[in-house]
């Protein structure tokens, strides 16, 4: 039962962040969450891609840096999504994103947060 | 024990007044070397009619017009004369610039003890317009202080330095005289892209000389860039801008195009909300060099424009006077002629679609006479169409008899503004010092373009192999 709730709720605020994310989400310090991207593949050639996903702070340090293989058919679209966890300062982030084909993801990308609060002075 | 409390309190106060006065006298920087500035022609020689407006304070009995003897009187120039008409002092390969109004000629103050804080400066010349906040008329505004390091936000406390040619350096040389102390003062600069040319960085530099026989300064040797409280850089582990406090060592793009509300903007930004646009720096003992442009504004823009090549917008004049700052409402979304979009019509200047971010393009008027704008949701780089809403024609053109409506460049995008710090001391020891202890040094700031690491604006390379679009948080609360 205690499960289902947390299930349950964990649903509910999946819904809440993938709606509020387009007028502009926020999370708290520390928080962990998840960062979706749906990548289309507008080339005649279907392609195994590494989607590269890099965060930045307000002073441009790289808060986010996420990387994960995909097999997108031409034409199509494809869904990937990457935990992420908030650095423990408050700050506006920026996502940049980059699809390279024929590229994996080297397995040592970190793909979760680089807390680093040296950068939390501001 | 009323008596002893005043007593100490006196005490007190003659430590503040003596260390104050002892601040004042710590001066080391005497003048701006000009001896390489050639100044720009005076106002009635280059247009003999025109006449200075009610923003153009010239302070009574400062200034003779040389042709006709005419007198400044009344806070005017009734000739039309101005000592420093254009707003521009021609440096090599640059330009200091101004706006005539309270910031005036030759653009650049040096403020030894500021007049409440006893900070030191360098900063633009002119008056504070801040000073007289029961003024009615704006011209009221100007002629009661001179411009002080602490004065208000957005005062125009900035010196406007521009580089006209990439790769070619821009050298300002101020004079010095040793008084055995060091001391800090803050910079308060803005510098302008005027290459022509996009640029994806520069260098700034401390050192001795000009021109070719400009040399930066050796670690240890008495220049030095450094933190608010004096606090040096190393050339051998620089300091990135990312662990400074802001206002101590950055490289921003204007808060209106880039950045989230805060204590000193109550709106945010036009092309991004949330984070603010900058030049990363790495600042070393002697030297800061850039380490790229912010991807908020690289994704969208590309490098850093120049002045010559610039987006348009449309600006809603909140308070009706052209020369405050206005509310960017929309963008010409293609190439942009703001001669054209101002003398035929907005929609003529604009090859392209005239779109807004914002969430309606009418201000709101307050019952106080101030209008609040419609926050903007910004651009999303993955996603153009996303939150972005043409502009109906009939609009576009109605802006064409409504003063309040003016479609200009987006000058703000050749701009940014540079904090730093920088500790003088040791002079007497200078390869400029005479025998009485009068020296010069020079900052430098030069333009770069690295075409290795250099991004392209979106849409004018070929089309994007995949379309990203990211669902994320784009704040994360303090």
């Amino acid at each position: 039962m205690r499960t289902m709730k947390l299930i349950m709720m964990m649903l509910l605020f999946a819904c809440i962040s993938v709606t509020l994310a387009h007028a502009g989400s926020s999370v708290q310090k520390g928080q962990s969450t998840t960062i979706n991207a749906t990548v289309k593949n507008t080339t005649r050639s279907s392609a195994l891609v590494a989607v590269k996903i890099t965060g930045y702070d307000d002073s441009g340090s790289v808060i986010g840096h996420l990387c994960q293989n995909t097999y997108i058919k031409a034409g199509r679209t494809a869904n990937v999504s990457f935990p992420w966890q908030a650095p423990n300062y408050g700050t506006g982030v920026y996502w940049a994103s980059k699809v390279e084909a024929g590229v994996s993801c080297p397995s040592s990308v970190d793909e979760h947060d680089d807390d680093d609060d040296d950068h939390h002075h501001r | 024990m009323k008596n002893r409390m005043r007593l100490t309190n006196i005490i007190w106060a003659l430590v503040v007044l003596l260390t104050t006065a002892g601040m004042s006298q710590a001066a080391v920087i005497t003048s701006w070397d000009m001896t390489d500035v050639t100044p720009m022609a005076p106002t009635n020689v280059t247009n003999p009619g025109l006449i200075f407006d009610a923003y153009n304070y010239i302070e009574p009995g400062s200034l003779i017009d040389p042709n006709t003897g005419a007198v400044a009187t009344g806070g005017f120039m009734p000739s039309g004369y101005a000592k420093y008409a254009g707003g521009v002092n021609y440096l090599t390969n640059g330009a200091m610039t101004w706006k005539e109004r309270d910031t005036q000629g030759p653009g650049l103050s040096i403020v030894v003890g500021d007049d409440i804080t006893g900070d030191n400066c360098i900063m633009s010349a002119g008056w504070n317009p801040d000073s007289t906040p029961e003024a009615t008329q704006m011209s009221d505004w100007w002629g009661v202080d001179l411009k002080q390091c602490s004065d208000p936000f957005q005062s125009s406390k900035r010196f406007k330095v521009v580089s006209y040619n990439l790769d070619k350096s821009v050298d300002l040389t101020f004079n010095v005289t040793d008084n055995g102390s060091e001391d800090v003062y803050r910079i308060l600069q803005k510098y302008g892209n005027q290459t022509g040319q996009r640029v994806s960085g520069y260098t700034q530099q401390l050192g001795f000389g000009s021109g070719a026989s400009f040399v930066e300064a050796a670690p240890g040797q008495g220049l030095a860039y450094t933190l608010k409280r004096g606090t040096k850089f190393s050339n051998d582990n620089p300091t990135p801008s990312t662990v400074a406090n802001q206002g101590e060592l950055d490289s921003l793009v204007a808060h209106g195009l880039f950045g989230a509300p805060d204590k000193h903007h109550t709106t945010s930004g036009y092309f991004n909300p949330y984070v603010r646009a900058n030049f990363g720096l790495l600042a070393g003992e002697t030297h800061i060099n850039t380490t790229g442009m912010h991807p908020v504004h690289t994704d969208l823009f590309g490098e850093w424009m120049p002045s010559n090549n610039l987006k348009g917008a449309i600006y809603f004049d909140m308070d009706g006077i052209i020369y405050t700052d206005n509310a960017l409402m929309g963008h010409c979304d293609g190439a942009f002629n703001e001669e054209v979009a101002q003398t035929v019509s907005a929609a003529e200047g604009c090859q392209g679609e005239w779109v807004t971010y914002r969430e309606s393009l009418v201000p709101i008027l307050n019952g106080d006479g101030t209008y609040t704008i419609p926050p903007s949701h910004g651009a999303d780089p993955s996603d153009p169409a996303y939150v972005r809403t043409v502009i109906p024609a009939d609009v576009v053109a109605s802006w064409d008899t409504n003063p309040l409506w003016i479609p200009a460049d987006i000058d703000d995008f050749a701009n940014v503004n540079i904090n730093a710090y920088i500790a003088i001391g040791n002079a007497g020891a200078w390869p400029t010092a005479d025998a009485n202890g009068n020296a010069s040094f020079t900052m430098r700031i030069t333009p770069t373009f690295d075409a290795a690491t250099a991004t392209t604006e979106p849409g004018t390379a070929a089309p994007a192999d995949f379309i990203v679009f990211i669902e994320a948080p784009t704040t994360v609360l303090p």
